[in-house]
């Protein structure tokens, strides 16, 4: 059981966020996931260059310390 | 006094003697007890975790048909719900072994249409189709659980009803796996309700990622049932990137893909890429390459790609991302994110060297696409 809750910490370490990607310029946004986003989803445009932003990325990364 | 001091040795010799045949004799009994004890604590927590997924499979699908105007009476709901999670899919015959692939999968196939009907009747044709698509993998999900729970329980009563000692000793060394397993299950459920990509969608994302760097020919396609193609071009060759439809959970139906395209060009290579279970000791994350198909599942795909690929003598290449088990379900890890780019590069690396300019190479993205569209 011991196993169990450490599992169940170990996944509250991590959060899902989204990386945009413009396909011009190729700047890159990192931002909290939005339910409904999906990898390829266009969701604007670049504020840099104007470009086509999509949704690149989708994962799961370990959250960042609280100091 | 020597006889006094001799009476009370033989005494206590006699207590030791009694004491270690009741222990000899009962030893088996006590640590009998002590297993059930502890089996029993193992299906309370099994029985509690399949309950919390059941109740957030529940809350899930409930808010999904309230989003979509859709009234789904509790009662209906739960019903609906127990039987999809009791429900069985019966492998076909291997009396007669001969066409027994076709036969999986005729069955595979049927099965999966009855599940995603399941769903769809929940929500009364008015959710779109990746969000059933997600409701389905929710309630296999569900239904691969309770079967743990079913069969762990299935043993822990057959050992009680006969005193199996050697049953309950193997059950219960083999349970921590099992609850790990389900643990890991009620995991994915998180991933899969809200359609984020989870481990076993590196495939499809490399090849969306291929996609956005070749030069397109054409967008993705539905060339067959949940199955996209594209054509693109890389460094003179004609590149055709297959995937499962996304952004739904599917795995496609890649091998009447592969042969769809066989019919319509002249691959001279097929590339495979897909998650693969890793080694304990080895790196989640680090990617490999080599022969064969790299396609998981019960054999049936994979038979069917070898088939055309070698009624053709075309090469099949294949590159892997290694993961865990868990991994491989629940929410894609940033690690494995990144091992996508190196697959990629991989990918590119293969095409250059093993073909040459005008060549048609075939790449698919295997694995499920959920969170992955194209």
């Amino acid at each position: 059981m011991r196993l169990v809750q450490a599992k169940q910490r170990e996944e509250e370490k991590f959060e899902i966020v989204e990386v945009l990607k413009c396909m011009s310029c190729g700047e890159e946004i990192v931002d909290r996931f939005r339910e409904g986003d999906y990898v390829g989803k266009a969701v604007g445009k670049c504020k840099r260059c104007g470009g086509d932003l999509i949704v690149y990325s989708i994962n799961a990364r370990r959250r960042e310390r609280q100091s | 006094m020597f006889n006094a001091f001799q009476q009370s040795d033989i005494t206590s010799w006699i207590a030791w003697l009694i004491l270690f045949t009741i222990l000899v004799l009962f030893s088996r009994s006590l640590e009998y007890y002590r297993l059930l004890l502890e089996v029993k604590k193992f299906i309370d927590q099994m029985n509690y975790s399949v309950n919390a997924a059941f109740n957030d499979v529940f809350n899930t699908l409930k808010s999904i048909a309230r989003r979509f105007g859709v009234d789904a009476a509790d009662p209906f709901l739960r019903g609906k719900m127990l039987r999809v999670a009791d429900s069985v899919v019966i492998s076909p015959t291997d009396l007669d072994p001969f066409g027994i692939v076709e036969k999986y999968k005729h069955i595979l196939t049927s099965a999966d249409r009855y599940l995603l009907e399941e769903v769809s009747s929940i929500f009364k044709g008015k959710a779109p189709r990746e969000v059933v698509e997600n409701a389905r993998t929710l309630l296999e999900i569900l239904r691969v659980m309770t079967l743990y729970l079913k069969m762990v329980k299935h043993y822990y009563i057959t050992a009680r009803r006969y005193k199996s000692y050697m049953l309950l000793f193997q059950l219960r060394y083999l349970l921590p796996q099992i609850l790990e397993a389900i643990e890991t299950l009620k995991r994915a459920l998180t991933a899969f309700a809200k359609g984020v990509p989870v481990g076993d969608s590196v495939g499809p994302l490399t090849a969306f990622r291929l996609y956005l760097r070749f030069k397109k020919v054409t967008p993705f396609r539905e060339i067959v049932e949940d199955t996209v193609a594209a054509e693109t071009e890389f460094e003179g060759r004609r590149v055709i990137i297959v995937k499962a439809r996304g952004p739904g959970s599917n795995v496609g139906r890649l091998d009447d893909a592969l042969e769809k395209i066989f019919n319509l060009y002249d691959p001279k290579a097929v590339i495979t890429v897909d998650a693969a279970l890793k080694l304990e000791g080895e790196i989640s994350g680090s990617v490999a390459e080599g022969i064969g198909v790299a396609i998981g599942g019960i054999g049936v795909e994979k038979f069917n790609i070898e088939k055309i690929a070698t009624s053709r003598r075309v090469p099949l290449y294949a590159v892997v991302i290694k993961m865990s088990e868990e991994e491989a379900i629940t929410a894609l890890r940033d690690y494995l994110d990144r091992a996508v780019e190196l697959a990629v590069r991989t990918v590119e690396r293969i095409i250059l060297r093993y073909t040459n300019k005008g060549d048609t190479v075939v790449v698919v993205g295997v694995g499920n696409t959920v969170g992955v569209g194209q």
